[in-house]
């Protein structure tokens, strides 16, 4: 008995000593200090899982705790001088059980609003996949595993929902990536190229695939294709235009002709597609889309897309590829994205053109077509210059697939100069019997997997949860430091609607100003530019932190008891130690 | 001897001084200076316009001795010679070689940059690369800098950035003087204008005072202008700002606190303590003088001195200056005044001479930070901490220096050792109280207490390294000697919470090996400084021992 009291008093002596909280101390700040190190390397999300929220600092923290709870019960009984220290302490205990609880406990989420859109539900930063098959009707989540630095392995993902035995697991994570396009070698491929075009004022380069139906870029009034055939003179064909669909990677082109007679299912998607009208001259009369006259001034034509229990009228315009071809803020079922051509868009074209043609021998010409006509067909070979005649820009093509293909995926970009817009990215392998297939995600990526004829719709996103009422955005204002376009400040008007508590009122949510409801704080953190390149979609961060009250209350107990301490005739003043230490020796 | 010393002070002085003495020349410029103009997203009087111009053009605030405003008028009237003269500043040899020109160069004219078509190619693509989120070289961004530094050459050349014509209408943008012949409705301008710049040229006073009057008459037709000039609660707050230009408060201040450091060195000879008086003067004057400064440059911001690193350098010695005449009064020992005004003037001698680093200007807020109460007081309370720790740490060197060669000195020991001490206790107050502060605002503006953002986790470690040397001394781990050896070893923590993280860990820690953002100088200064610590020290350590 008397032994096992002396080892529980020489370990409650060790754990509340002050060269434990030396000790306790100097490690924590050499934890910190490699904190920020590997947040410069490699970002706040790496410093955060390897050090900020990993166990070991957790246990670190509690030991600290520990310590500083049980170094009083070494001074009893407590005297007048002591009265400051305790303070601190206590202080310092409740900063740190504060902690604790916000650990445990805190909402840290966001909201993205376009003006008049709303919403009731939050986004955390958690993301997931969501997996969608439309044989058997089912749904199912996966969340997404995040890794500190660049990884490779396999790690299978949990899923939850019916997928109808798809397995998938993570191969590879780029935690700070952006997406890349090159060209590789395909046995069965089609010409490939990477152009540059520069001058001493501007510079572009993108890349050419006769594997993709538009082989062309556009650098503003001129256009870079690539082809077989040479640049024609005059309009193309003679047909009244073409009907583009686009979905998830897949192109489908349909003559209008064609559409225009029967049902053409839209390859293997599962839609049919059937033109109604086709209006070559397009008015709005009486609130009624009609055709003015039969010359082709503004083509549209009124399509029908079916299959999947879908059915969508579209009404497509040649010359306003922009606008939305559905009506009213009906969300696009089919999720295809139509566009129609016709020589009156031909037309709107730009006249300047560099042509790169693929030979029959696969070897490369060139040719322009400027203000002074169409010039000859140049040959023309790897890594040279070649000049354009238009403001004197200059071309070179520095890499040539005769059968090739454009890959895209995605590269780690470093941290934390370059890459803004970088965004973690992960690549899946998606696995059902035997048939298995690779695929890259990363934010808001949408795609279709097809795996033993089993067709997966898969999208990343993050998961959200409902905050128990609603906003909308009503007006994101933004106003700037004259004279400049530096942001001064920005706010959102938003009507705030809460029927459990029958509110119903707008606020103004500014920089510094956040909107408080049943114990949510929502921020203005930024905004985005919208469609016309005007800062409309406003963003803002969500936090509940019941935390709080406890940090405060313990941050001012613990600055009371340091004051105390420093007016404590003891602390204030150390003995002089000419005497009796370090010289003393 | 007496004498000698004397007037060998009254020459250090000279030479101390002479860099405040600008050559004028003959012509007055100071009505242009005081018109008020837009430019960077304020008001500001012309002689502003003028210094931060010429600071991203030239990389400093006057040239030769000429004052910005006449360099600016004279990139006008004579613009020809003006491109043609060397003064775009080459940082590093890399650059000089990347424009074709001998390693050694070290400035180069605007023409010569803009007619080398091989080097403009080359920063067209490095910019192309910069918009598309490229990680760009320390080169690279030198070039890209050169190449800009140009541009603001010429645009101020052709007056294309002269926004001193008040809005026509209501939307709050002032028209550049080049506009002038281009609009109808600028034409009543012309006259006047042309007359002026002419005046100059010809060095004729009597015509540019009317021909300045003739345009102050037109554009004080202009209800914008008026407001302009009452902008500041009915008061015309430009002459305040020119003032505060021309003046240069924060140099002088660096002089006489660099002076009274050599006369309180010199006093600690005691044939020769006659001369602390004078340095306390000088000390007492400089102080007022920052104070007044600091004062001025607050009414022309509208806020507190605390939104950039140039103001808090300037903040911090003050601070530094402050406590340590608040030390005084509880324990009179002048020796700690050698380390108060060293640490002061080295602060301000870095501002003043660094205006490529540290941005003199006074610029707009971003949004966040703007008419925040709690930033403010966080700042500050912060800011003033590491002025006393400062403080700590250059006392801590003369402790050293005491420890290594006047051992015998008990009573400078005690008083020093208790002056770091004190310095350490409010620093540890301010620190832990600023850095709370710090967590109550991003909780009112970001909402979260505590984030691990890198500023407020050094914040926490330089605490941290405070706590442990103060647990450490009351446990007699450490005595006089390690507390000073702490104080300022601890202040590196401090640094690194102030400097480092802005510049070091920002840029990335393997992105330089040499000197973006002076990070090279800095590491150097501190690597020399910790290894002149180490020397004292283990001279110290040897006298402790050698004692029975």
């Amino acid at each position: 008995m008397n032994t096992l009291f002396k080892i529980c008093n020489t370990i409650f002596k060790s754990l509340a000593s002050q060269q434990l909280a030396i000790v306790l101390l100097s490690s924590l700040a050499i934890s910190l200090a490699a904190g920020t190190i590997i947040e410069s390397l490699h970002g706040a999300k790496a410093a955060q899982q390897v050090v900020y929220f990993s166990l070991w600092f957790v246990i670190l923290l509690l030991l600290i705790g520990l310590n500083v709870t049980l170094v009083p019960f070494t001074r009893l009984p407590w005297r007048k001088n002591h009265v400051g220290f305790l303070i601190t302490h206590l202080g310092i205990i409740l900063i740190l059980f504060g902690s604790l609880l916000t650990a445990r406990t805190m909402v840290d989420a966001n909201i993205a609003l376009s003006e008049g859109e709303k919403t009731n539900r939050i986004i955390l930063d958690e993301p997931l996949l969501f997996i969608q098959n439309a044989e058997i009707k089912s749904q199912a989540i996966a969340p997404i595993p995040t890794k500190p630095f660049i990884w490779e392995g396999n790690d299978p993902l949990a899923i939850f929902g019916q997928t109808a035995d798809l397995s998938i697991s993570l191969k590879k994570y780029f935690p700070h990536a952006q997406p890349v396009q090159s060209i590789s070698k395909q046995e069965n491929g089609e010409p490939s190229i990477h152009i540059s075009l520069y001058n001493n004022f501007t510079q572009t380069e993108g890349f050419l695939s006769l594997n993709n139906k538009d082989a062309f870029l556009n650098l503003g009034p001129a256009q870079i294709s690539l082809s077989t055939q040479p640049i024609t003179e005059g309009p193309g064909s003679s047909s009244k235009g073409i009907l583009l669909f686009q979905k998830e990677g897949v192109e489908i082109k349909i003559p209008l002709e064609e559409a225009l007679q029967r049902k053409i299912p839209l390859k293997d998607t599962g839609f049919e597609v059937q033109v109604l009208r086709f209006l070559p001259h397009a008015i709005v009369e009486d609130g009624k889309l009609i055709t003015k006259s039969e010359n082709p001034t503004n083509p549209a034509c009124e399509i029908l897309i079916s299959g999947n229990n879908v059915e969508e009228k579209h009404t497509v315009f040649s010359l306003f590829p922009n606008f939305t071809t559905l009506h009213g803020k009906q969300t696009n079922k089919s999720g295809f994205k139509v566009s129609f051509t016709t020589n009156a868009s031909d037309a709107s074209k730009p006249s300047n053109e560099l042509r790169i043609i693929v030979n029959e021998d696969k070897s490369l010409s060139y040719q322009i077509k400027s203000k002074n006509g169409i010039s000859e067909i140049q040959p023309m070979i790897l890594n040279t210059e070649y000049n354009t005649g238009w403001m004197s820009l200059q071309f070179i093509i520095d890499r040539y697939e005769p059968s090739g293909f454009l890959s895209s995926s995605y590269a780690q970009r470093p941290i934390p100069s370059g890459g803004k817009r970088a965004q973690p990215a992960a690549l899946f392998e998606f696995r059902r019997g035997n048939d298995t297939k690779e695929q890259w995600f990363s934010h808001a990526v949408k795609t279709i997997v097809a795996l033993d004829n089993h067709h997966y719709r898969i999208s990343q996103g993050s998961l959200n949860q409902p905050l128990g009422f609603e906003i909308e955005l009503k007006d994101f204002i933004v106003e700037y430091y004259q004279g400049t376009n530096k942001p001064a400040e920005f706010k959102s008007k938003v009507l705030l609607k809460d029927p459990e508590e029958g509110l119903f009122k707008e606020v103004l949510i500014s920089m510094n100003e956040p909107l408080i409801h049943k114990g949510y704080r929502i921020y203005q953190s930024g905004y985005q530019l919208g469609k016309e390149g005007k800062p409309d979609i406003s963003i803002f961060t969500v936090s509940k932190d019941i935390g709080i009250p406890l940090k405060y209350a313990g941050s001012i107990i613990m600055v009371i008891g340091i004051i105390l301490i420093f007016f404590t005739k003891k602390y204030s003043n150390p003995k002089p130690l000419f005497e009796d230490t370090e010289v003393g020796k | 001897m007496k004498f000698k010393i004397i007037y060998l002070s009254l020459i250090i002085s000279a030479f101390l001084i002479s860099p405040c003495l600008a050559e004028t020349s003959s012509i007055n410029l100071s009505e242009l200076k005081k018109m008020p103009m837009q430019h960077s997203g304020r008001i500001k009087p012309f002689s502003s316009f003028a210094k931060e111009t010429l600071i991203v053009t030239a990389g400093k605030e006057s040239i030769k001795g000429q004052d910005a405003s006449h360099i600016l008028m004279q990139w006008i009237t004579n613009g020809n010679d003006w491109q043609q003269k060397a003064f775009l500043p080459i940082s590093t040899k890399e650059l000089a070689l990347s424009l074709g020109l001998n390693a050694k160069t070290k400035t180069v004219s605007p023409e010569s940059v803009a007619s080398n078509n091989l080097f403009m190619q080359k920063v067209m693509k490095h910019k192309k690369r910069q918009s598309a989120d490229e990680e760009l070289t320390f080169l690279e961004k030198k070039e890209i800098e050169l190449y800009n530094r140009m541009n603001f050459f010429y645009a101020a050349s052709q007056g294309l950035t002269w926004n001193l014509i008040p809005p026509q209408d209501t939307s709050k943008n002032w028209l550049p003087i080049n506009q002038i012949s281009k609009t109808q409705s600028l034409s009543s301008y012309q006259e006047p204008y042309a007359d002026f710049f002419t005046a100059y040229k010809e060095n004729n006073s009597e015509k540019l005072a009317s021909s300045l009057k003739a345009i102050r008459a037109i554009s004080e037709a202009n209800p914008f202008y008026i407001n302009a000039l009452n902008s500041y609660k009915g008061i015309n707050p430009y002459p305040l700002e020119v003032q505060y230009n021309d003046l240069r408060p924060f140099r002088w201040t660096w002089v006489l606190y660099l002076f009274s450091f050599f006369m309180f060195s010199l006093g600690s000879f005691k044939s020769l303590r006659a001369l602390s008086l004078l340095g306390t003067v000088s000390l007492v004057v400089g102080f007022l003088l920052q104070t007044y400064g600091i004062l001025l440059r607050c009414l022309i911001a509208g806020r507190p001195p605390v939104s950039n690193m140039y103001e808090s350098v300037i903040w911090v010695s003050w601070a530094s200056i402050g406590f340590c005449f608040l030390i005084y009064l509880f324990n009179r020992s002048k020796t700690v005044w050698i380390g108060a005004s060293a640490v002061a003037g080295l602060g301000l001698i870095l501002c003043d001479n660094l205006p490529a680093y540290l941005d003199p200007s006074i610029t707009p807020l971003v949004p966040v930070l703007r008419s925040n109460y709690w930033l403010t007081i966080h700042v500050l309370t912060i800011t003033l901490s590491y002025g006393v720790l400062a403080l700590a740490m250059a006392v801590g060197h003369i402790q050293l220096i005491t420890y290594a060669f006047k051992p015998g000195n008990k009573n400078l020991i005690e008083s020093l050792g208790y002056f770091i001490y004190r310095c350490i206790q409010i620093g540890i107050i301010l620190l832990a109280t600023g850095t709370i502060l710090g967590g109550v605002w991003a909780h009112y503006s970001w909402g979260r207490f505590w984030g691990w953002d890198p500023k407020e986790t050094w914040a926490l470690i330089a605490l941290i390294f405070y706590l442990i040397v103060l647990h450490a001394r009351l446990i007699n781990w450490i005595g006089h000697f390690g507390l000073a050896v702490s104080s300022v070893v601890c202040f590196l923590g401090i640094l690194m919470a102030w400097y480092g993280v802005n510049y070091v860990l920002s840029a990335g820690l393997h992105s330089y090996g040499f000197g973006g953002g002076g990070v090279g100088t800095v590491s150097t200064f501190v690597i020399a400084d910790l290894a002149f610590v180490i020397i004292l020290g283990i001279l110290g350590k040897r006298n402790l021992k050698k004692r029975p």
